[in-house]
């Protein structure tokens, strides 16, 4: 049977195409997802001081990001209130005010208007806190990681990330002084829709086969670069699992030491006796062999082993960019700073070893997705041992498809109201 | 070739660009392998991801790589069982605005040259424009690139997957 309503585009083990295809579907998202749960922005050491401003969209909205004066970090449209036209062009920056290009109006770095020239000769115009940059109904953050809402109400951040901020702390406790400096980032773009990175990224499923060539033949040759290093390539783990948090994130474990020897970045005496004078040492151990691929539903996915996170933008049913942020540990030694980057950078920049491949199937994938016959998607693997443990998180062994599931019941929690339009097409086998 | 040859400037500067020529024939040919023998044993490979980007290591990189590493790109450019060459993507450079620096002892110069990729792949035809600027030295009589770091227009976008270029 053909789905009627949203709500039936996601079964327990299988998603329709048009979850994939259907512009539809995708302003829907926009709106119940984007529109309603709490998004990340950016991180707050891409802002350090007062009036240093970044600027980014939200699902096509133009955003600053911006520090105040009073210290304050607020998401302002990026919008003069006058016209419509843009008042801050740059990436990043710091500025004392915004002053918009086409006729002058001024804005403070909290948004409130505060110039307007020839304003005597405005008529029936009293510039209250109406004429300021719209600023975002909310912002929190938690260890730096920006998020914010189109939505005046729900959830509190806390509330939404639920247990997901135990692998924030453990991305950010990597660092001997406890914070993270977020680099430029590394932007990716393909030509299909954003849950396929979010799927792509819960999935241990895909890596020993769509990877092969780039495991393989790097692993034969950085050994070689390793050698000197005493390289001891290590067993692959098969007790992986799979966690997920409540509100759709989770993470999907890819087994301790797994890049271990690939990603040689931890290799510093210096560094593992900064966190083992800070921890101890079964902690210090555990923070370096952490290699867990968290994701906060919708649009940040975040690396333990490479050390960056991502943030995926959609921008229409079949287009998509990822901006990936290397991060920089802060007081770790230098070098492993740089290699930490470097491996993000070889990991997923447009001749990086890895992303590459899975772009190329989200191509492929959205290309085959054409194909009416093809209805249904299948998450089916590893199905049967889901459990709740005790600390009430779903968990599953991996490799499985488990999280991925896990992720369309939010999807479907998210977009339930409302009747799906028929589409026309044509009639197969009748 | 080298401070033995008594061509003019002008001579010895054909030949260099004649060489980085070369180079693009041997990519867009993908003879990969023949490619890597152009390169010193300790070349540095750089496509940096802003313009404005300091010294490799203090931020993001499209690509940094060493002779090691690159000849890992290779075998993976090859390798059939690599979903980015399904089909392999067929490329064409054009190098022009061509300008040698030569070295005080005429066995290294630097070359830059305006760069436009195009890559066809998937029925899709991508352009890549950019500056390819080499460092090349002299080495028993054969020229060889010791750096090759090329400035993409768009390197700052979100890109896609790209060729060796």
């Amino acid at each position: 049977m053909a789905p009627t309503s949203f709500a039936e585009l996601a079964q327990a083990d299988c998603v329709h195409r048009r979850v994939y295809t259907d512009p539809a579907v995708f302003e829907a998202e926009m709106q119940r997802i984007y529109g309603r749960t709490w998004i990340f922005i950016a991180h707050e050491s891409e802002v350090p001081n007062p009036g240093d401003f970044k600027t980014d969209t939200l699902v096509r909205r133009p955003i600053i990001i911006v520090r105040g004066s009073d210290g304050r970090v607020r998401v302002l449209a990026n919008t003069c209130p006058h016209r419509g036209a843009k008042v801050c062009y740059t990436d990043y920056g710091s500025a004392s005010r915004f002053r918009c290009m086409y006729h002058g109006w001024t804005y403070s770095t909290e948004g409130r208007l505060i110039g307007v020239p020839q304003r005597e000769r405005f008529e029936n115009f009293n510039p209250g806190a109406d004429f300021g940059l719209a600023a975002l109904p909310r912002v929190e953050s938690y260890r730096g990681f920006i998020f914010a809402s189109l939505s005046p109400d729900g959830l509190t951040l806390s509330e939404h990330l639920g247990a997901g901020t135990g692998y924030l702390d453990e991305f950010c406790d990597r660092a001997p002084d406890g914070t993270v400096q977020a680099t430029k980032p590394i932007k990716y773009g393909y030509a299909g829709n954003w849950k396929l990175q979010l799927e792509n990224y819960a999935d241990p499923y895909h890596a020993a086969v769509l990877h092969q060539s780039a495991l393989e033949i790097g692993r034969t040759i950085l050994k070689e670069k390793y050698a000197s290093a005493e390289f001891t390539p290590q067993s692959i783990r098969t007790d992986y699992y799979q966690r997920g948090y409540g509100s759709g994130h989770g993470i999907a474990d890819f087994g301790h030491g797994r890049g271990g020897n690939w990603m040689n970045a931890y290799r510093n005496p210096a560094y593992f006796e900064a966190l083992r004078a800070k921890y101890d040492e079964e902690r210090a151990r555990e923070l370096l062999e952490l290699d867990v691929h968290l994701m906060i539903y919708p649009n940040l996915l975040m690396h333990s082993r490479a050390n960056h996170y991502r943030v995926i933008k959609p921008l229409a049913v079949d287009k998509t960019e990822v901006w990936a942020y290397p991060c920089r540990l802060g007081g770790a030694p230098q070098d492993v700073n740089d290699a930490l980057i470097l491996n993000t950078s070889h990991h997923v920049s447009a001749m990086g070893e890895v992303q590459v491949d899975d772009m190329q199937a989200f191509d492929w994938v959205q290309s085959g997705l054409q194909n009416e016959t093809m209805e249904w998607v299948l998450f089916k693997l590893g199905g049967a041992n889901w459990r709740e443990d005790e600390r009430g998180q779903f968990q599953c062994d991996s490799p499985s498809e488990g999280i991925i599931r896990y992720q369309y019941r939010e999807w479907a929690r998210l977009m339930a109201a409302g009747e799906l339009a028929a589409i026309p097409g044509i009639t197969v086998g009748t | 070739m080298g401070t033995a040859n008594p061509a003019s400037v002008s001579d010895r500067s054909a030949e260099l660009e004649r060489f980085v020529y070369h180079e693009a024939k041997l990519l867009d040919q993908r003879q990969f392998r023949a490619w890597l023998n152009l390169l010193t044993p300790d070349v540095t490979y750089w496509i940096p991801n802003y313009n404005d980007d300091g010294p490799p290591g203090e931020c993001g990189v499209i690509v940094l790589e060493h002779l090691l590493e690159l000849r890992a790109r290779v075998e993976r450019t090859l390798d059939p069982r690599n979903p980015t060459q399904q089909p392999p993507p067929r490329t064409r450079h054009f190098l022009t605005n061509v300008l040698v620096d030569w070295g005080s002892d005429g066995t290294s110069a630097v070359v830059s040259a305006s760069l436009l990729l195009y890559v066809s792949k998937d029925g899709r035809l991508s352009a890549f424009p950019g500056q390819c600027d080499y460092t090349l030295h002299n080495v028993d009589g054969k020229w060889r690139i010791a750096a090759k770091t090329i400035n993409l227009l768009g390197n700052a976008g979100a890109l896609s997957s790209l060729p060796i270029v």
